[in-house]
Formats: structure tokens, sequence, C-alpha cells
């Protein structure tokens, strides 16, 4: 299968999955319509879906350009639309960690959900498609659809099968993320018709002519739709009422770091030097080192375990911000590998929660307790999980916190103190979650059952990730190295990078030692 | 640094199966672990795997002693360092267009030889030892996996060649700590105690992470060799900041003054662990940062002086702590973190070989009290509850007359009072010793003499130093005879019932102290001075010269004092130590004359003594407190609210437009607005794509 193939297939399987699942699924038990278990589709879905990101990522070879794989096809020509996808390491790395994550999360929730299961795997799986659309589209417009995608099909998640406060949270958010969706449309229309009204392409309205102050404003609208979504203070309290009631494989697709990839890929590319421009630079650094401590410290004080990781999340996002915004090769890197990491570690933190809080009804941390006594995998699984949201050596959380910290320094180091701070809040917060939830004697009487056989795949899976990724990294980052300087150069892959005068670092490249 | 000679395929092995055993261990006995506490899911009273735990635990430390052994005696024989290269780790561009690695790189040198010898071998000791105190505990297997998970990072922190693997050890033993002090969870004041060890230790780390940010944007490098070569070109000023962070994460990690609160919480933990971890091993890693950096902290007088100030400090305020704990263990926590500051007085006046001297030599002695404290508390434990009686076991009023029941226990714990004393010959004297003259010979004229510290000269911080260092030596001659006579001597204090129950250690419970006693008496050998030529002198010095020696002498040229001078402050310091024996034992018929449950708390300076000086209370109430009422309060019902009011305030005037909308189109509700928004936006797509 060519690369172009796949690309397509990427995007488009799990938009024709969704309808499958629609059409062919039935709820499982209790549903005597005729049709396959809607949970066994969406596994289906989501594991080819995964297969076709594998077969991806060991099929591409270096080519000499950044592009490891691309497609290209004719789509609105009356507007210069083209259905243009490509794959740079980076990408590439975001789209198998995110197919990945799906199926896992997908057995570990296996009997969450239990009303109209059909129309609820077919939303995720159109999330997915607009996932793997914002991961690798190459044309502004396809870009816009794949992001609205991704926010539409979420709202009913949250809203439909989310808990009692649903409805409002599900509005709240998709209010918020419209709005800023909306802005960035005007910015899309905009820099089009200053590139001449002819492609949507990337680099073509990378080269669009605009003044200063036009540059701006569109980079402004571009940041306000993604930093909505990251989110950054103070846009961001949508976000623990949306993930608190939405149901455990929504909260964490609202937790993949999609956001900043798009700031990293679409705004500042577009827009390099206009991304220099103080004040926005400054209020950027500044709100997202806030964020870190503001984050950590409500996440401190929070009596719900799940808006507790929510908060956590907001605090994590604020190092991502903080070292993409340094702009140097270093923290570029690193907040690339706290996108990826961070998007496993919530994952399994939500999916643990979840787990917990479903077989005792409630998510208020007072009110649990009791399993490490009566549930050693899960046990496990929780102290291996929470460390590496703490960001442990030798765990997957602490390598992206390491060369963030690192890359920020050399330009920011006053924010960067800040930021590591915010690492020893990290240690309360989740330290005083795991030690109520797992260690202290719970008052309630009833047994607490242990990971199942699907639950201990999953968390298997995820466990084996967050040991390995901490350990064996060095081939992904020397792979992601290249897009590190071309982030910090704030370049899209075709461009050649600054730092260096002979271009990219190829694929596979040993690093000077 | 020793250039890497070649490095041969077999000690790669060697290198990789002195760590990887432990962690085999740590895995094996983790998976029986689980598998017991599955079992015990339906069978309540499932006997713990002990036999099979313990041959794993012991085993895998015991193999890996002998390993380290097997490098040690290549090292001995005159090969040069081993450096195993096990792959790279962290790959990142710079701005330089270089992409530097950090490697999985670990160096066995002759620094490390020492340190993983005592991790090892102490190591050994104590898991034998374990296996008897934690005979019939359920959580067996658990134990031992996080004990043999501790002794992998440990050597991954002293083996390491970087500072980011180090960091690696660092952090990982923090959680092996965090596991074992609250391994009894099931009481929340024993899990509270594990993360606040964590939590405390983390402010510290933040300490080393800001110093790799500095190191690494100025030298390109966060190798040992690489980052120490970049320093030549930094000015003195940042060596200075580096070296005060990593002040910050030493003294969190080895518990000084202010960040030494965690420690005497982690008592809570099983005895061997607080011999192992928080005595023996882990507390010290603070003090083998400083000498592994000491290139750092010899181009930064102030950083240096910095270091023993603290440690001076530490040192005399916990000594007059432990005078007035009843807590067995406390007594020895708090003795701890003073001799640790005793350790940084040390490597803080660019006497490295001293600071290693006398971590070698406390690891010994302080193990043995701390075992042989265990030994106590299980046979007090065990008397109690024969004579169906309630007891505190490690409260030293409840103790007294021990020596007649615990005969071997008791000479084994005077042994160790004494050598933590500082009498000659044992081990602790000679160590102790060298601190001192090294301090008053850097205080007589060095590099170190004629910097400053906050606008103090460094003469006079340094008598400074010399002063709390004696007085501390006074008092731990105190509160150290006041733990073994309260313990072992003079009349019971408990009921006649207990008294005829306690009975001595034997097998795997006491003759790891036999070894520990032998170590004791034999540890001051590694290194005798000059002055008492009883034996080879300075073995350890020689042995650290090409680590060490260039740093120590950047910070004292002149190396040694008149041998009379010498003389006068080794008399002086066995005198003292003497006085203060003599005063514990003019003073002990007035201690503690009644039991714990007839004894009243302390009053007036005493009183604040025993309470530690309310430095928790004040922490809690001055710091905690404050900082939560405010995340409360303040960000999450105030701040927070407010926000998600204005953004859905703003949203809200954008919903009631939405809404007006909507009710012109005879839409009622949002979701149907959403779903129209949606399926236009499909739709209109749909029709694109079928027109291209």
């Amino acid at each position: 299968m060519s690369a172009a193939v796949l690309l397509v297939a990427l995007v488009a399987w799990p938009l024709i999955g969704a309808a499958l699942i629609a059409v062919l699924g039935r709820s499982g038990e209790g549903d005597s319509s005729s049709g396959i278990d809607a949970r066994t589709l969406a596994l289906g879905v989501f594991g080819l879906e995964a297969v076709l990101a594998i077969v991806l990522a060991v099929s591409v070879h270096a080519t000499g350009s950044a592009w490891l794989a691309t497609a290209d096809a004719a789509w609105i020509p009356e507007i210069g639309a083209r259905f243009s996808l490509g794959a740079d390491s980076f990408a590439l790395v975001m789209v198998v960690m995110s197919a990945l994550v799906l199926p896992f999360s997908l057995l570990a929730t296996w009997n969450e959900v239990a009303k109209r299961r059909p129309a609820y795997f077919a939303c995720l799986s159109a999330v997915a498609s607009g996932l793997m659309g914002v991961f690798l589209a190459r044309d502004l417009l396809l870009f816009y659809v794949a992001w609205e995608l991704l926010l539409i099909p979420m709202y009913f998640v949250v809203g439909v099968w989310g808990g009692t406060a649903a409805p409002r949270a599900a509005l709240k958010y998709f209010i918020v993320t419209t709005l800023g969706s909306l802005l960035m449309l005007v910015a899309v229309v905009y820099v089009w018709n200053a590139a001449g009204g002819i492609s949507f392409a990337y680099d073509a309205l990378a080269a669009a002519r605009m003044s200063d102050a036009a540059a701006r404003w569109c980079l402004a609208a571009f940041l306000l739709a993604f930093l909505v979504k990251a989110p950054l203070l103070p846009l961001h309290s949508w976000l623990p009422d949306a993930q608190r009631e939405a149901p455990t494989m929504g909260a964490l697709a609202l937790g993949l770091k999609v956001s900043t990839f798009a700031i990293a890929r679409v705004a500042l590319p577009l827009f390099p030097a206009a991304a220099l421009a103080e004040p926005m630079r400054g209020t950027i650094v500044a709100l997202a080192v806030a964020g870190i401590i503001y984050g950590a410290l409500l996440a401190v004080v929070q009596p719900d375990l799940k808006r507790l990781v929510s908060y956590a999340s907001i605090s994590h996002v604020g190092l991502v911000l903080l070292a993409l915004f340094a702009f140097t090769p270093t923290g570029a890197q690193g907040a690339m590998l706290l996108m990826i990491n961070l998007g496993i570690t919530t994952s399994a933190l939500f999916i643990l929660v979840g787990i917990v809080g479903a077989q005792r009804g409630t998510f208020a941390i007072e009110s649990l307790g009791g399993v490490a006594t009566q549930a050693p995998l899960l046990a496990t699984a929780f102290i291996i999980v929470t460390m590496s949201a703490i960001g442990l050596p030798a765990t997957n959380g602490f390598i992206g916190e390491l060369l963030s910290f690192l890359g920020s320094w050399r330009v920011y180091p006053v924010p960067t103190l800040v930021a590591i701070v915010g690492v020893v809040l990290a240690a309360v917060y989740l330290l005083s979650a795991m030690q109520r939830v797992v260690f202290t004697a719970s008052a309630d009487v009833r047994p607490f059952r242990d990971l199942d056989l699907r639950q201990s795949i999953a968390m298997g899976a995820f466990v084996l990730a967050i040991v390995w990724l901490g350990i064996g990294s060095a081939p992904m980052m020397r792979m992601l190295a290249p897009a590190a300087e071309r982030i910090a150069a704030r370049q899209l892959p075709e461009g050649r990078v600054n730092f260096q005068g002979d271009g990219p670092v190829a694929l596979g490249t040993e690093g000077a030692r | 640094m020793i250039a890497d000679s070649t490095t041969t395929v077999q000690q790669n092995a060697l290198l990789a199966a002195l760590i990887g055993l432990p962690a085999l261990g740590a895995v094996a006995n983790g998976a029986l672990a689980v598998q017991t506490a599955r079992t015990r899911t339906h069978a309540p009273d499932a006997p713990a795997p002990v036999g099979l735990a313990s041959m794993l635990g012991v085993g895998s430390i015991a193999a890996a002693f002998i390993v380290a052994v097997l490098l040690f005696v290549q090292l001995t024989s005159g090969a040069g360092a081993v450096t195993a290269h096990f792959g790279d780790w962290l790959v990142f561009p710079t701005e330089a267009g270089r992409t530097p690695l950090i490697a999985w790189d670990f160096t066995f040198d002759r620094l490390s030889s020492v340190l993983a010898l005592v991790i090892t071998g102490v190591g050994t000791l104590i898991h034998v030892f374990s296996v008897g105190y934690m005979n019939d505990d359920p959580g067996f297997a658990r134990y031992f996996a996080y004990l043999n998970l501790f002794v992998a990072f440990m050597l991954v922190l002293v083996l390491g060649a970087s500072y980011p693997v180090l960091f690696i050890g660092w952090e990982g033993v923090g959680l092996c700590s965090y596991l074992l002090i609250g391994f009894w969870f099931g009481e929340s004041a024993n899990a509270d105690a594990g993360r606040k060890a964590f939590v405390v230790n983390r402010i510290g780390d933040m300490g080393l992470i800001a110093a790799m940010c500095i190191l690494f944007t100025q030298t390109g490098h966060l190798d040992f060799a690489g980052a120490h070569a970049g320093l030549s070109g930094m000015s003195t000023g940042l060596i200075t900041a580096i070296g005060l962070a990593l002040l910050l994460g030493c003294a969190g990690k080895s518990a000084q003054v202010p960040l030494y609160l965690w420690l005497p919480d982690a008592m809570a933990g099983p005895t061997p662990v607080s011999a192992l971890i928080h005595a023996a091993t882990m507390v010290t890693a603070g003090v083998y940062l400083v000498v592994r950096a000491s290139p750092i902290f010899a181009a930064s007088p102030t950083a240096s002086l910095a270091v023993a100030l603290i440690g001076a400090i530490t040192a005399l305020f916990a000594a007059s702590i432990a005078l007035r704990q009843w807590d067995i263990k406390k007594v020895l926590a708090y003795s701890t973190v003073s001799q640790l500051g005793y350790m940084f007085m040390g490597v803080g006046v660019g006497a490295y070989t001293a600071g290693v001297f006398h971590l070698v030599t406390h690891a010994f002695f302080k193990a043995l009290l701390f075992l042989g404290a265990g030994a106590v508390i299980h046979a007090m434990h065990a008397a109690y509850h024969h004579a169906h009686e309630h007891g505190d076991a490690q409260d030293l009023r409840n103790m007294g007359g021990l020596r007649a029941a615990m005969p071997a226990t008791g000479a084994l714990m005077w042994i160790a009072t004494l050598a933590i004393v500082g009498i000659p010959p044992l081990a602790g004297f000679f160590s102790k010793d060298e601190i001192l003259v090294s301090v008053f010979a850097r205080a007589m004229g060095s590099p170190l003499a004629s910097a400053s510290l906050m606008g103090l000269s460094g003469q006079v911080v340094l008598f400074v130093v010399l002063g709390f260092g004696t007085i501390t030596a006074l008092l731990t001659a105190i509160y150290m005879t006041r733990l073994a006579l309260l313990a072992f001597e003079g009349p019971g204090r408990s009921s006649t019932s207990v008294q005829q129950g306690v009975h001595d250690a034997h097998g795997t419970l006491l003759w790891p102290l036999v070894a520990l006693g032998i170590l004791t008496v034999a540890g001051g050998w590694l290194n005798l001075p000059a002055l008492i030529p009883i034996g080879p002198v300075g073995v350890l010095e020689h042995w650290l010269e090409p680590i060490v020696g260039e740093t120590t002498r950047r910070l004292a040229p002149i190396a040694a004092l008149p041998h009379e001078q010498e003389l006068w402050i080794t008399g002086g310091a066995v005198i003292n130590a003497i006085f203060g024996i003599g005063i514990a034992l003019w003073l002990w018929r007035r201690w503690a004359p009644v039991d714990a449950h007839h004894a009243t708390p302390g009053t007036g300076f005493g009183g604040l003594l025993e309470r530690a000086y309310d430095v928790d209370a004040a922490v809690q109430r001055g710091l905690v407190g404050p900082v939560l009422a405010f995340a409360k309060r303040v960000l999450w019902g105030t701040v927070d609210r407010g926000v998600d009011g204005a953004l859905t305030g703003g949203g809200g005037g954008l919903a009631r437009a939405a809404q007006w909308v909507s009710a012109q189109v005879q839409v009622g509700d949002a979701s149907r607005y959403v779903w129209v928004v949606a399926l236009g936006v499909l739709g209109t797509l749909a029709a694109l794509a079928w027109r291209s």
C-alpha cells in the first residue's frame, strides 16, 4: 500500500467506520435488534486505524524531504482548496500515539457506556477522523474542516453520554470553542485572500504578503482558537466541567494535545515573524506559566478526582506552551515529547479514574479508597501511571519535562524557574489523591473488583508505553529532532531550517557526539 | 576523572549485572506480591511466600555485592574506570545545530566503587536482617520488591555518568523511600509521612533541575566530564549559582536544614528500611553529589562555604533535638540528620575524602544502631504481645535494663554508641576527627578562608563551623550515651511480665549485627591519619586521589597541619567525647524515672526540644495552611468561578443570540442547533467533494 493511500485511509476510514457503526451496530446486551455489538465494531474500526498508523510508520523512510509521506488530490478547484495530506515525523508520531490510545481506551472502558452505543461510538469515530485530519492536513481549509469535525461530535459525546450536569457543560464547551473557531475562520479567509485567493496550501499561505499588523491579528485569531481548546488560563474553565461530565473516552479525547500541535504546525509557521511580536508572545508565556501554578493549586484543593486530573492537565499544558514559545530547538523537542506523552499518561489517568469511579458510583476523593488491598493490579497500574504524571525520571513523563526546562531556560530563565516549582506541586496533588484512593482503607464495605482481562490488557499496554518511552525513546527523538528545529524556527516541514547551514538533518542521521 | 580505558565486553556485562540483578529481584518479587494479593482477595489468610521472596530478595543483592567486589578487584589491579555505554537515552537538537545526546552511560570508578560496595554490602546485611524482622508480615514479598528496587535505583544514582542519569536514581530512590515509609499504609500517619518525604525531596529536586538548566545552557553538556570541563569559561557568579542550586537538591535528599523535616517522620517505615535508606545509603546521596560535583564546588569557595555552614547548622540543630527524644528511632533519626551535617561540613570545606570516609563509617555504625534498635523493638513488641499488655515498644521510657535480657544486642549497641561518639580506635573516631582537623586546617589559611559568604569572611564562617562541630560532638556523646543507658542499663521500667518476655535476637536478626559490629570496630583502618600510624596510612585518600585530589588542593593547597596542632585537636575531641559521656552518666538517673504511661510532656526549653522546636507546626501554620487556604478560597472559590462566569457570561450572550436565531428558524434546543451546524458542514463538504 502506498503511503498516499495510507494517509487518505487514516482520515477517511474512521468516518466510514462511524457510518458502519451507526448503521450496523446494536447496543449489546438487552438489545434484540439484529446487528453487531457496537463495541466490537468500534474496536474493529479503531483497531484497523491503529494498524494503518503502524503500517504507515514502518513503511516511511528518509526521503530527503521533511514530509515522510504525502497525498494530494483536487478538491474544490474554484477556490484552490485541495485534499492535501502529509506526515512529517511529528505528525506521524502524534498519529500513531492517538491511533493506539483509542482502541486500548475502548478496551478499558468496554462496559462504561450503556445507552445508544452505536451513536456513541459513531461520534467517537468521527472525532478520530477529525484528529487525523488535524494532524495530517496540508491545506488550511481541510484543516479547518477537520478541526470542526473534532469539535462537533465531541459536543454530543459530552452532552448526551455525560453525567447529570452534562448538558450545561457541553453547551459551554461548544460555545467557547465555536467562538474561537469562528474567529479562526475569518482569519483563514483573510489569509487566503491575501495570498491571492488561489490556494489554501500551507506553504502558499505562509508566503502571503501581509502587513505586520494584519499578520498579528490573524495570528491572534488562530492562537485564540487553539488556546481556548488547549486551554490557556483564563480560557480554561470549560475543560474541567466538560471532562468531569464526559464519559472516559470523551474526557481523554479532550485531553489529547491537538491544539498545541495545531499551534506548532499551523499558527506559528503561517506567521513566523508575528509570532515573535510582543506583547502577544510575552503574554502567552506569562499566562502559560501562571497556568502551571494555577492548575496545580486548583488540583491540590479539588475534592473530585476527575476534576483533579483535568486541572492537572491544565497545569501540564502550561509547560508545553512555555517550551513551544521559547522557540528553541531543545524546547521544541521537549514540547513535542510532552504532547505525545501527556496524551498517553492523561488518557491512562482518566481510564483509571473511570474504573475506580464506576465501581463506587462517585468521584469524590474522600469516599474512595481500599484499592491496594483488594485490587493489586489496579493499584500497581495506578502507582505507575501516577509516577508518570508526576514526571518521575525513567518514565515517559520525565523526558519531555526535562527537555522543556532545558530549552526554555536559555530564553526565559525566570518563567522556567516558576515552571519547575509546578513540578513540586504535581507531587503534592497526585500523591495525595493516590494515597486516598489506593492506600487508604475504604469505609465502603463492598468488595473492589480488580482489573478484568480487557482492562488488564489495556493498562498493560499503557504501562509498557510509559516505561518504554521513558527509557527507549532515543530512536523516536532522533526522528523528531529535525521537526524540533523547524518548530523552533516556526517553519513548515517544507522550509529550510535556519539554525544550520546544510538543511534539516535527515531521518536516522546519527547525532554528533 | 579517569579516562576510560578499554572497557571489555565482560566488564560491560558485570556493570549491567550490578544494576540488573537487584532490578530483576524487584520485578520477580513484585510479581510475587501481586500474585499473593490476588490470592488473598478470595483467601484472606493465604500465607506470604516467605521462602521464595527472601531467596529472591537477599539473593539478588548478595549476587550484586559479589559483582561489585569483582569489579572492585579489577579496579585495584590497576585497570582504569569501567564505563559502559548501553545506548542513547535523550536526543535533542540545539541552536548550535548540534544534536547532543544523553546516553545510558554508567561509570564504575574509584568513587562509585566505594559507594557501590557500601550499598550492596551493607544492603545485603540489612536484607538478611529483614528476613527475620518482616517474617510474619503479610506484605513480605512487596517489602522485598520495594527494597530490591531501592538498591537498583541507588546503584543507578552512584554509577550514572551524567546528571540526568544520576537524577533517575535520585528520584527513583525517593519513590522507593516513599513506598517503604508508607509500607504499613493502613495507618494514615505512615502514608502521610511517605508523602511528606517525597514532596520535601522534590523541593530539593527543583534545585537539581535548575542546576542542570544552567549547566546545560552554559556548557552544552550534562555528562559529568563534559559539563565539568565546560566550567573553565564560566563566571564565578554562575558557578556559585550552580553550586547553590545543587546544594538545595543535596539538602533535600540528605535532610539538611531547612529540608530535614521529612527524615524524622520517615521513621514510620519498617526499621531495616530506616537502617538502609534513611541512614546508610540514600540520605548520603547529597554528600556523594557534592563530591561528584567537586569541580563545581572547588571553583566556588562561596558555594563550598554555604555547604559547610548548612552542614554545621544542621549538625548542631539536630543534635540538640536528639537530646530530648523518647522514641528510640527518633533519637537515631535526628542523630542521622546531625551526622549528615558533619559530612556536609567535611565536603563543604573541600575535604572530600573525609566526607566520604565519614559516609562509609557512618553507614557501618548507624546501620548497626538502627538494626540494634530494630532488634530491641522486635523483642519489646513480642514481650508486650506475650504479656497481653499495650505499650509503645519504641519508647525509651518503657525500656531500661535490657542488656541483661539481650546481652549480644546490648554489647553491639554499646560498641556502635562509642563509635559514633568518637572513642578511639572505633571507626567514628577517625572519620569525625579527620573532618574537624580539615575544618581547622582550612580556617588557618586557605582560599576558603579568604573567600566570603553573605558578607562574612570565610575564616569567620570556618571557625563557626568548627565551633558548631565541636559542640555537636559533645551533644552527640550526651544523647547517644543517654540512649544506650536508658535502653540497656539500670532497672527496667516496664512491667515485670514484659521484662521477662524480652529475649535476645538470634539467627538472621543477630549475625548481620555482628558483621556490622566488626566493620564498626575496624572501619577506621580505611583511612588512618599520619598522626596515628597503626596500619597503612590514608588508604582511602590515595584511592580517591585521582577523583578528588586536584579539587581538594584547589580549596586547600597546604594539605596537612603541623602534627602538634593536629594532636591538640584530636586529643581535645577525645576529651570532649569523654566529657559528654560523663555528663550523660551524671544526668542519667534524673531522666525517665517512670514509664511512658506515667510521664508528662516536658516543659520549658526541654519541652521545646521534645517537640523539635515546633518547626513542623510552624511550617503547617505559616506556609502549608495559608497556601491551601489561598488555593481553596481565593483561587477556586473566587477567581475560578469569576473567570468561568465571565467566560460563560460572554458566551451566554452568544448563546442567547444563537437561541434567537434558532427561534427564528423554529429549532428549539441547542442540541438540534449543533446538529444543523454539523450536518451543514458535512453536507457542504460532500457536495463540494462531489463536484470536484
